[in-house]
């Protein structure tokens, strides 16, 4: 006996097929960007700078300088800290007489970290490994092997700048 | 009358689907099975605040702690602190902030013992990752709060 298709088995086929079809775009899209020699050619280390405002003692005390950093969005390397720089925080603040001045954050700090990345400059924006896109004054989220964050990019310089 | 069926191409694709199911949904479970190789004790802080004394009552070193949503073992009390909590207060006169203790309210440094495994830049305790700034939602056997992770010791 010949099975004849009906509307569900073209409905799963074609089902199928889209998925193929996505995880095959998504797949070509990384690798892409991973194996091509034209890519590779065209990424140069940079220095990316991520401001982390108002923060406790605790958030400091858990980064520290050489520590692989990783957008928490992709979950692919970013780059790695050079540099760490720690100032005291402050808030702006209204006082009685309407005038806005800026008040010290109480036990509260800025962390600025200078992280060097591997950077690849296309038409439509600047990407970390070629995958995390950096934008000046966006805030991303990030983590190291200690610390989860967010962070807002305040440069994206040459190195020794 | 014999009703052998033949396999189409239909039933392939079906049979392939579920096998990536399955394999889906078995491999965080594969994972765990090697959790108990190259695994070190690590001790981090766990802090919970706007608590009251009722909470801090059940707190006992040596009791289980759980991730209250997900069910992950997190380790065990080792100690806790308790401090007054504070809240920022807008001192406008003076055009500061200040922070002021409020009353009946506590903040708690719950250290937590654990087995963990370190692997690419991740510490994992059962099938959480352990770090300073994670909101944790936690929950032992008579008591339960949320909080963050504040510092990791190893």
């Amino acid at each position: 006996m010949k099975r004849k298709f009906n509307w569900i088995d073209y409905c799963i086929i074609l089902f199928v097929l889209a998925v193929m079809v996505v995880l095959g775009l998504k797949i070509k899209n990384i690798s892409s960007v991973n194996l091509s020699g034209d890519n590779e050619m065209n990424k140069i280390k940079k220095d990316v700078i991520l401001l982390i405002h108002d923060v406790r003692k605790y958030s400091v005390d858990a980064l520290q300088v050489g520590d692989n950093v990783y957008s928490d969005d992709t979950n692919y390397y970013f780059g790695k800290i050079k540099k760490i720089e720690v100032e005291d925080s402050y808030v702006p603040l209204a006082n009685n007489k309407g005038e806005g001045i800026l008040a010290r954050s109480p036990e509260k700090y800025d962390i600025i970290l200078t992280v060097e990345c591997n950077v690849l400059d296309r038409p439509n924006g600047v990407f970390a490994e070629g995958i995390t896109e950096i934008k000046v004054n966006s805030t991303g989220k990030y983590k190291t092997i200690g610390l989860l964050f967010s962070a807002i990019t305040k440069n994206i310089q040459d190195i020794g700048e | 009358m014999s009703f052998k069926k033949k396999v189409g191409i239909i039933d392939i694709l079906i049979v392939l689907i579920i096998i990536g199911a399955v394999f889906y949904l078995v491999k965080p479970f594969k994972e765990n099975v090697n959790f108990t190789k190259n695994t070190k004790k690590i001790t981090y802080t766990f802090e919970t605040i706007e608590v009251g004394e009722e909470f801090i009552d059940q707190l006992k070193a040596g009791k289980d702690v759980y991730n209250s949503s997900k069910n992950y073992y997190l380790g065990k009390i080792k100690n806790f602190t308790v401090n007054p909590y504070r809240e920022e207060f807008e001192n406008m006169e003076k055009g500061i902030i200040e922070l002021v203790e409020i009353p009946g309210l506590y903040s708690v440094l719950i250290d937590i013992e654990a087995d963990a495994v370190i692997e690419n830049d991740v510490i994992m305790v059962d099938r959480e990752e352990i770090r300073v700034g994670s909101y944790l939602p936690i929950k032992g056997k008579s008591f339960a709060s949320y909080g963050y992770i504040v510092a990791i010791e190893r």
